[in-house]
């Protein structure tokens, strides 16, 4: 979980644009107001499948829990963007979680008066116009498992849903051992499967990894 | 299906220790029926060599050297070997005619198929042999072939794993729960079909082979290169190029040995940070919960403060109030968090400061204490987040010392190499030993990327054979809860962490299946990974580890039932754990078809009263007792306080009746 190259103030900021972007992405999908695990959930897919489009993970590992994926630091970003006023939280509630954790619960939805700013500011670097299209991508690719898909998407993914780590185990995403997460490459498999004609986009790499998911939630169910 | 043994009858004819009850009986004769049997006595009558005659009749002369004792399972062969000639004469040694005509007979079942065996005591020899009522010809090879055979398992040694860490529960056992080497074992051959268990242990011999293989030739490699550069130096001449080179060669060896070392160290350190991140990820989660919960606290008692509902303004109330940080500034406040905490003490408004009606007292009570929750998680946070930096850095300086070595050592190779080449003619020997010595190097490093490559692939074999295992972990933690509920007042359950381990004494580590035990504490709200025996009390310690064994037995073995043999339980056990302890033992025994034996002193503590009320052992004539008072040999002690050991006995069957 370490911040890497970054300064921990830049890392926060990098987090924060995300986050913004993620819920920009979901009103357009019209995913919003996105409740806070549907938005830890898309948060992580946004780091296992980054490695895809070549982008930075920001939470390396995460701690698997029955819920699905949380991750404090996002929500620490989370609760600074609704101070600044960025971020509207409304019914805000704290529930029990299974493991006996206690964690909070809020609606999610942007202020308009000051993320197209933010957001305006972000696209005129090339860096942050393509990790805000990426989030987009996988926020339109999440929204097709609906609501209660996205909640239980992380228990079929190849990483966070691997049987090999049980509750309270650690799901790495960055490991150091392998080059590239159980996400990222069974997205980037697909690329090798098709026809040497076919050239798959990096988009098209996400769209196709989240039908995969859709599948294996349809054979579970 | 592992068909686990089910003990049917033990008798002893013609040994001394054990004389029998009167002058008809030969000796021991015991007769073990679905549920519990007792075997009661003093020091010196017999006990544990009645539960050691028990397993020895199990593995005749053959064990896994080193098995016994309580260290872990760790790199152990596990291959059987014979015993040396004076564990073979153990059972002679105890008596004067060194049982030289004593033999024991031993009945149990494997699955659906009865054995009766027939061993002398003398020397553990093997005399008689019948499988389902028709003799077999005798040897201790067929004896090995017919127990694989019919208990469903690869090798005689998987037998003995099953016996020391499944049925017999001896004063020196190994805890299984925290052993995760003898865990992965157990769970291969419990879980894995025959044909992957043999995989995997054929696989993982040969990679400790070619390990030490490896490093024999590492270690040969520098033997040789030290005497080499005795003999350099003997016949070295003042020549610069030979002062360079020998200063040279010194320094490359160095910092070879150091190069060694360090990549080794890099598995070791790997596995530290990985603990580490996981360590901190829980702190993380485990700080966010409490800050949680102060939060909903804190938000309850200010709710009625608010004319309106916004959540927003909520929100960051209390944030400010939790966390002490202005949500909106991004300020740390500690002083106006510490005005607000002291209004909402007050029973003052937080906004305004006007008095309102007073919160309860049990809601205020909870924020003080969700309030002192919230420090001490911040202080594991803070503690364990500092000890994934730490071991974060101290593998990355590792591999950096790795790569910066590892440079030097290539320039400096072709550097010697060079300066050896413009040696003049007379020293040619020297540099055909110091080819011979770089050709060595060379194969040694051919080994070491063979013996990569194949730990690569049984990597690979374990993840996919994983997956077999872990298609009954449920059962086995559903049947762990079942034994371990009622014993423990903590909440308890076992986990799924894989345990990533070397095989051999490099190399990447491997992730191999197997189970931890989390569970609630004084210190911990939530339920906490313990990961050594030294983390729980010896109460607790104990019957973990039995409730685990029980748990697998029920899970793998054939028909779910087992034998279980435990000498002397009652020496860990306090006081207050007694009733619970023979809760979770009469809850095995009470399956039908599983045997329980358990050894005990005449003591005056609650567990045998206990297990003979729970046992439904009516009276001390029962079968299910063997009073080694009657059937041993009497001690000075027995023949000369006879009433007094008769008068504890009486007491416990009479205090068993009161209950």
């Amino acid at each position: 979980m370490s911040a890497g190259l970054e300064g921990e103030g830049v890392a926060h900021i990098h987090r924060q644009v995300r986050l913004v972007g993620i819920l920009s992405a979901a009103e357009a999908a019209g995913l919003v107001p996105m409740p806070a695990q549907q938005l830890h959930a898309v948060g992580y897919f946004a780091d296992a499948l980054a490695p895809v489009w070549g982008l930075r993970i920001l939470d390396a590992q995460v701690l698997k829990l029955k819920e699905g994926p949380t991750s404090p630091l996002l929500q620490a970003d989370l609760d600074r963007l609704v101070g600044m006023g960025v971020v509207i939280a409304s019914a805000v509630r704290h529930v029990e979680n299974p493991e006996g954790l206690w964690r909070l619960d809020a609606d999610y939805s942007l202020n308009q008066d000051f993320s197209e700013s933010i957001l305006d500011k972000a696209r005129s670097f090339e860096r942050y116009s393509t990790e805000l299209d990426f989030l987009r991508e996988v926020v339109f690719a999440l929204s097709g498992l609906g609501a209660v898909g996205i909640l239980s998407a992380g228990n079929s993914d190849a990483s966070y849903g691997n049987e090999m780590i049980g509750p309270q185990g650690m799901v790495d995403i960055a490991s150091e051992q392998s080059e590239v997460n159980p996400t990222a490459r069974v997205a980037l498999r697909f690329k090798e499967l098709m026809h040497p004609d076919i050239a798959l986009s990096d988009a098209e790499m996400v769209h196709l990894y989240v039908r995969e998911l859709y599948n294996r939630l349809e054979r579970n169910e | 299906m592992t068909a686990f043994p089910i003990f049917r009858k033990l008798s002893t004819a013609g040994y001394g220790l054990y004389p029998g009850q009167d002058k008809r009986s030969k000796g021991l004769d015991i007769e073990f029926e679905s549920g519990l049997t007792l075997v009661l006595g003093a020091n010196g009558l017999g006990k544990t060599t009645l539960v050691t005659m028990l397993y020895r009749m199990c593995t005749g002369p053959y064990d896994i050297p080193k098995l016994a004792g309580a260290t872990e399972l760790g790199g152990i062969k596990l291959e059987t070997k014979k015993l040396p000639a004076p564990e073979r004469r153990m059972f002679g040694d105890r008596v004067n005619d060194n049982a030289e005509n004593a033999t024991c007979t031993l009945t149990l079942t494997l699955g659906e198929t009865e054995i009766e065996l027939t061993r002398s005591l003398a020397n553990l020899e093997l005399l008689e042999l019948n499988v389902e009522g028709c003799d077999v010809l005798v040897g201790e090879d067929r004896y090995q072939e017919v127990v694989k055979e019919h208990a469903g398992v690869n090798t005689f040694g998987d037998w003995i794993l099953v016996l020391r860490h499944l049925i017999f529960y001896f004063e020196d056992r190994r805890s299984l729960v925290w052993d995760p080497t003898a865990q992965r074992q157990l769970l291969r051959l419990l879980f894995l079909s025959p044909a992957s268990s043999k995989e995997w242990l054929e696989a993982e011999r040969d990679i400790r082979q070619r390990d030490s293989l490896a490093r024999n030739l590492q270690n040969v490699l520098q033997k040789e290169e030290r005497s080499f550069s005795k003999t350099e130096k003997a016949a070295s001449t003042a020549g610069d190029t030979r002062k360079e080179l020998g200063r040279l060669e010194k320094l490359q060896k160095k910092e070879q040995r150091r190069l060694d070392e360090l990549r080794d160290e890099v598995s070791i350190l790997s596995s530290a940070k990985e603990s580490a991140r996981l360590g901190a990820l829980k702190a993380e989660s485990e700080h966010e919960s409490a800050f949680r919960d102060l939060e909903r606290r804190q938000l309850a008692a200010i709710a009625g403060a608010f004319p309106s509902s916004s959540d927003t303004a909520r929100y960051l109330m209390a944030q400010l109030i939790s966390d002490e940080e202005c949500l909106a500034c991004g300020s740390h406040s500690p002083q106006t968090a510490e005005d607000l905490r002291a209004r909402i003490g007050q029973s003052h408004c937080v906004v305004c400061n006007s008095v309102v009606p007073k919160a309860s007292k049990a809601g205020a009570r909870g924020i003080v204490k969700a309030s002192r929750e919230l420090e001490r998680a911040g202080e594991r946070q803070e503690a364990a987040r500092k000890m994934r930096d730490l071991a974060e850095a101290e593998l990355a300086n590792l591999l950096t010392e790795i790569q910066r070595l590892a440079a030097e050592v290539a320039k400096r190779s072709a550097r010697i190499e060079e300066l050896a080449s413009s040696l003049p003619p007379d020293e040619a020997k020297l540099h055909e030993r110091r080819r011979e010595l770089a050709t060595m190097r060379t194969r040694l490093e051919t080994m070491k990327r063979e013996l990569t490559q194949r730990r690569k692939r049984f990597s690979r074999f374990i993840e996919r054979t994983s997956h077999e295992i872990l298609a009954r972990r449920d059962e086995v933690q559903d049947g762990f809860e079942d034994f371990a509920e009622g014993f423990l007042l903590e909440q308890c359950r076992l986990v799924w962490a894989p345990h990533r381990d070397t095989v051999g004494q490099s190399g990447t580590a491997i992730d191999f299946p197997a189970f931890d035990l989390e569970m609630t504490g004084a210190d911990f709200s939530t339920m906490v990974r313990r990961e050594g025996p030294q983390q729980v009390s010896e109460s607790q310690r104990e019957f973990i580890d039995l409730a685990f064994r029980m748990a697998l037995i029920q899970v793998a073995g054939s028909g779910g039932i087992g034998s279980i043999v435990i000498d002397a339980p009652e020496s860990s056990l306090d006081a207050v754990f007694v009733t619970r302890a023979a809760d979770v033992l009469i809850r095995f025994s009470s399956y039908v078809g599983n045997r329980l034996l358990i050894t005990s002193n005449l003591v005056e503590g609650d567990l045998i009263p206990e297990l003979i009320h729970k046992g439904d052992i009516e009276s001390q004539t029962s079968n299910r007792v063997v009073d080694l008072l009657k059937v041993a040999a009497p001690t000075a002690a027995t023949k000369k306080l006879k009433r007094d050991y008769e008068k504890v006995r009486s007491n416990l069957f009479k205090r068993a009746k009161e209950k």
